[in-house]
This record gives structure tokens, C-alpha cells and sequence, in this order.
């Protein structure tokens, strides 16, 4: 998968997590909080993930998830443990 | 308030392990065990004095602690008498604290009373209504406490500060045996109403916040020193997440109650606004 298509999957997660009120543009470097996401909507967004792809993110790295890159390297990481 | 015959039986022996278990492995005596004849070897720095320090005001609204959880944990014998023991090994947390701090020189007995006087001159009510929300808050606020207190025996390890690390291997072990019971009357409150303890759950997730934020005086100025709180990234996965595991709670359950809970909230926030229309 490649980033794009990550990247594009995220947009749908936080876009729903925000009801529809997400304006801003996400970009790698863009911090969770900065959208205004806390740590709870950072799992709400990794759940819809999760489903969609088939994969479980580990505890640790979720806690750790504060930016859209940190978000784009953990589904990157899962898809590869999992091919 | 009463309570299923089975959590009562249920609750009564995890009660009684504790308590058996406190009795034989874990009674420690602040005066005896704690080596302050060597006190003054170590460096006891200003840092030491505002982490041992905060954590003593929090601990001393034990008599508030205690006197509201005894209102909620009154028809369940082994709650309520957990929160008797719980009350005094946090009480032993408080008197330990103050004797770091007085011993060290690090402050005075009129500056320690100063402390004393300004924290008892406010009272802590209870942040959730019912038994089984307060037991989830425990939970997560006595996982926090161990998580913070462990820190602080490893910090003191490194250090060589041999002393602090005896008081918080003592204090932190305490913790997380009140962690452990809370944990183990989660899974009682599960099995016997799993939709509405994730409800709860999920409520006293969304609006935790640490016992101390609102009582202790300048905690904003305390939490800048390292290790006098969490971060919440760490909060996150060694406690929420953690004890979610513990407990047999997954994420997507997690989730779909916040979900739900975000949606009660929205409804009642709606109903009030229309009340005062």
C-alpha cells in the first residue's frame, strides 16, 4: 500500500472522528493535537484503520502515535509485520 | 444501594486475599524500615522535596477518600473494607512523606504545616456518582499512582539514593496492590454487567483527571518538575491501555462505548440547554 493511499485512508479516519469538521490539510508533519485530536480520538482513528485493513496496532506504538507521519509509519510497520 | 448476592461472595474473597496478603507480605513500618539514620548521606535536592512533597497533599485527603468511598462501598462488605485498609496504608503514605521531608531538612515542620493547613483547608468530593464509576476511577488513578511511584524508585536507584528507593518500593508496591483489587472488582462489575460498566468505564476514561489537579496548591508549577506526574502518552499505554488488557476490555469495545458516551452527553447537554430556554 502505498503512502498515498495511506495518507488517503487517514483523511477518511479523522474526517469521520471529526464528524465531518476536518478543514485542515493532513501532512506529515501535522501533530494530532494541532487538529485538534487527543490521544482518545487518536484510538477512535486507529480503530477505523485497524478494521479496514486487517490489521491490530500494538499498544506501545499507539501511545506513542503524536503526529500524521508517526500515524502514516505505524500502518506501514503493521502492513509489513502482517504480509 | 444494594448489590448482586455474587459480587458481594465475589467481592468478599478478593477482600479477604488482599487483606491475607497485606497481613503477610506487605505491613512495613514508616519508623523502622525506612533507613533514616542515613538520611543525610544522600543528596536530597529541592526536586526530591516538590515530588515528595505533592504526593503527600494528595495523600492527605485520605479522610476525604475514605469518607466518601465508605458512603458508595457500604453494602458490599469486602469493598467497604478494602477502603478501610486502602485508607490506612494510604494514611502510612502521607506520614511517610512527611517524615522524608522534615528529616531531610528539605522543609521545615512550620513550612511542612503551612503545606498541611493550606491542602485540609479544602475537601475532595467524589468525581463520579456511583460505586462502579469510582471503582474504575480507582482503577486508573491507583495505576497511575504505582506508575509514578515506580518511577521515582528507579529514578532514586540510578541515583544510588538508597533511602528513596526503600520509601517508594514500599509506597509503589502498596499501589499496586490497590491497583490489583480495583482491577479484580472491574472483572467482577463485567461479568456482572458488561454493557454498563464499559459505559462507566468509558465516562470515567473521558473525564479522568488526577486527584491532585484541582486540590494540591501551584500543581501547575509542581508537574514541570520531572516525575511528579505522567505524560499522557504514558498514561495512555501503561495505564488506560494496560488496564483495559487486565480487565478484558479491548479497544473497539473501549471505543464503541466512548462513541456512546459522547452521544449521551451530547443529549443531556441538549436537554439542558432546552431547560433553560
Amino acid at each position: 500500500m502505498s503512502e498515498q493511499e495511506i495518507m488517503a485512508l487517514l483523511r477518511e479516519a479523522f474526517a469521520k472522528e471529526s464528524k465531518g469538521n476536518l478543514t485542515v490539510a493532513l501532512e506529515r508533519g501535522r501533530k494530532l493535537t494541532d487538529l485538534g485530536f487527543d490521544s482518545m480520538s487518536a484510538l477512535s482513528v486507529a480503530a477505523y484503520v485497524e478494521d479496514r485493513l486487517g490489521v491490530t496496532f500494538a499498544d506501545a506504538a499507539l501511545s506513542h502515535v503524536a503526529s500524521i507521519g508517526d500515524f502514516v509509519d505505524m500502518v506501514q510497520s503493521a502492513l509489513k509485520e502482517a504480509s | 444501594m444494594s448489590a448482586p448476592l455474587s459480587l458481594k461472595e465475589k467481592t468478599y474473597r478478593a477482600y479477604m486475599e488482599f487483606f491475607e496478603t497485606s497481613e503477610r507480605k506487605r505491613r512495613w513500618n514508616p519508623f523502622n524500615d525506612v533507613p533514616w539514620d542515613g538520611l543525610t548521606r544522600f543528596e536530597n535536592t529541592d526536586d526530591d522535596a516538590i515530588c515528595a512533597e505533592t504526593f503527600c497533599g494528595v495523600e492527605l485527603y485520605v479522610p476525604d477518600y475514605t469518607a466518601n468511598g465508605f458512603n458508595l462501598t457500604r453494602p458490599i462488605f469486602g469493598h467497604a473494607w478494602f477502603q478501610a485498609s486502602w485508607g490506612f496504608e494510604e494514611s502510612r503514605h502521607a506520614v511517610t512523606f512527611r517524615e522524608y521531608l522534615v528529616r531531610s531538612g528539605l522543609r521545615s515542620p512550620e513550612q511542612y504545616q503551612a503545606f498541611e493547613d493550606a491542602i485540609l483547608s479544602k475537601t475532595w468530593s467524589l468525581p463520579f456518582a456511583t460505586r462502579r464509576q469510582i471503582s474504575c476511577y480507582g482503577a486508573l488513578q491507583e495505576a497511575a499512582t504505582y506508575l509514578i511511584y515506580r518511577a521515582q524508585r528507579e529514578n532514586a536507584h540510578e541515583r544510588g539514593h538508597e533511602l528513596l528507593e526503600r520509601l517508594y518500593f514500599f509506597i509503589s508496591r502498596d499501589e499496586a496492590a490497590h491497583m490489583g483489587f480495583y482491577r479484580t472488582v472491574l472483572k467482577f462489575e463485567l461479568a456482572e454487567d458488561r454493557p454498563g460498566t464499559l459505559s462507566d468505564l468509558a465516562h470515567v476514561i473521558k473525564y479522568f483527571e488526577m486527584p491532585g489537579v484541582k486540590l494540591v496548591p501551584e500543581f501547575e508549577r509542581r508537574i514541570q518538575v520531572k516525575g511528579v506526574a505522567l505524560s499522557s502518552k504514558y498514561f495512555l499505554e501503561h495505564g488506560v491501555l494496560a488496564t483495559l488488557k487486565a480487565i478484558g476490555v479491548t479497544r473497539v469495545e473501549l471505543l464503541r462505548a466512548l462513541r456512546l458516551d459522547g452521544n449521551e452527553s451530547s443529549r443531556s447537554d441538549a436537554a439542558t440547554g432546552a431547560a433553560t430556554i
